[in-house]
């Protein structure tokens, strides 16, 4: 049965309405696109740093999602699961990219050792913020590897955990990752100045 | 571009269709019967490394010291050694996807791969099927793939490694049947390593360690009593 303008609200989970939309209920879908586009659409902009192809790619991972959405399990969240699509959508496009292809490709011994698990450290306020304004300014000199979860960890404001989701790797490497990350920001502004 | 009501309407236009949950189903089912069949032949392969090793003695030669070892290097059968490594990569990357693999560092996708073959391996090693299948001989046996499997894949020739039953005792020696049915005279002497569980008696199983002497005769640099 079609969701009621008054169950089309705010409060209504994600994964509710993926289970009316698995159920054939297709208008359901609009509030995901809906709840999504703008997120999307941030996550692929600082990503790809390429407004046409994210445009393009934007589409292509609703597509995706609506065709694959019975796979998905509505006992877990669904943001994840969401997020991975576009993921591999943005990987596969860096991939193509010449210049990136190979700053994308997985160092596989950043995944194939354990690391020393690097703490998810709070950073107050001051600091977090201080960093996004670097990142607004330095994000498109970081490599696309540590650049992702840089977006994700910072501008997403997902978790360790949230994101070794997405990313399918162990959350201690998101842990080096963005600590690398960090480190090539530090780098970059160092070099500006 | 406007997303939502391009996607909205390519979906209500039928262009967009959704892939129908049984797909998916089949795709996990599909997924989890290769990483079964993947792991059992890993099983049956390492377990038939192990069965030869142990019937043609060379498993037991690291007790007799550096050339223990040496032999035993030389004589592993490392194209199957590299099969299963390949298995076994193969596997680390079916089981990827889950994440109780990816959640963690591949190198313990790899140990536990390891310890669940080193357990089923020696569970069937201690079973009859491979006695049954090497006594039938390759021609003869009820799975013919597993016979020639066994023929074109023997372990190495293990030269100076010899196993096989103690047939009489002699003061500076015995004399035994190897596996091959061949009568063989064994010199012991005082720089041999002999590592048995008291006296050699007719009837034990050993493992002889030393070159041939004559056409008939090892001069053993190691003996070893094992069990049955």
């Amino acid at each position: 049965m079609p969701l009621s303008n008054a169950e089309m609200n705010d409060d209504l989970k994600d994964e509710a309405i993926v289970a009316q939309v698995q159920k054939g209920d297709a208008d359901s879908f609009r509030l995901l696109v809906e709840r999504y586009e703008a997120k999307m659409a941030r996550y692929a902009r600082r990503f790809l740093f390429d407004g046409d192809e994210a445009k393009d790619l934007l589409q292509e991972i609703f597509i995706k999602a609506y065709v694959n959405i019975q796979s998905f399990d509505v006992t877990r969240r669904f943001s994840p699961w969401i997020y991975r699509i576009a993921h591999n959508e943005f990987v596969n496009a860096i991939k193509k990219r010449k210049k990136e292809s190979n700053l994308i490709s997985l160092n596989y011994l950043d995944v194939l050792f354990p690391h020393p698990l690097a703490k998810e450290t709070a950073d107050s306020d001051m600091n977090r913020k201080e960093l996004k304004a670097l990142l607004d300014t330095s994000l498109d000199k970081i490599s696309p590897r540590y650049r992702e979860p840089l977006t994700l960890y910072y501008y997403e404001e997902m978790d360790y955990r949230e994101i070794a989701e997405i990313m399918q790797v162990p959350v201690s490497t998101v842990g080096v990752w963005l600590q690398r990350g960090r480190a090539q920001l530090r780098k970059t502004i160092g070099e500006k100045q | 571009m406007d997303v939502e009501k391009d996607v909205l309407a390519a979906i209500k236009s039928g262009e967009v269709k959704m892939r129908p949950k049984w797909r998916f189903t089949l795709i996990s089912a599909l997924a989890i019967v290769a990483a079964a069949i993947v792991f059992l032949i890993l099983v049956y392969v390492v377990s038939f490394i192990i069965f030869m090793l142990h019937e043609t003695g060379v498993w037991f030669v690291p007790a007799f010291g550096l050339n223990g070892w040496y032999a035993l290097f030389w004589s592993l059968p490392w194209i199957l050694i590299l099969f299963s490594g390949i298995f076994v990569i193969l596997l680390a990357l079916l089981v990827r996807k889950y994440p109780v693999a990816y959640r963690r560092p591949v190198l313990y996708s790899f140990l536990a791969i390891l310890f669940l073959v080193a357990a089923g391996s020696a569970s069937i090693v201690n079973t009859s099927l491979f006695r049954e299948i090497f006594s039938a001989g390759p021609n003869e046996t009820l799975l013919p793939f597993v016979g020639s499997f066994c023929a074109d894949c023997r372990v190495p020739d293990p030269g100076d490694v010899h196993h096989g039953e103690v047939l009489a005792t002699a003061p500076n020696g015995f004399v035994m049947e190897d596996l091959r049915n061949r009568t063989l005279i064994v010199l012991v002497g005082s720089t041999t390593m002999v590592r048995e569980d008291g006296t050699l008696v007719p009837g034990d199983r050993i493992v002889v360690f030393g070159a041939f002497v004559s056409t008939d005769t090892i001069g053993a640099n190691g003996v070893e009593q094992i069990g049955e």
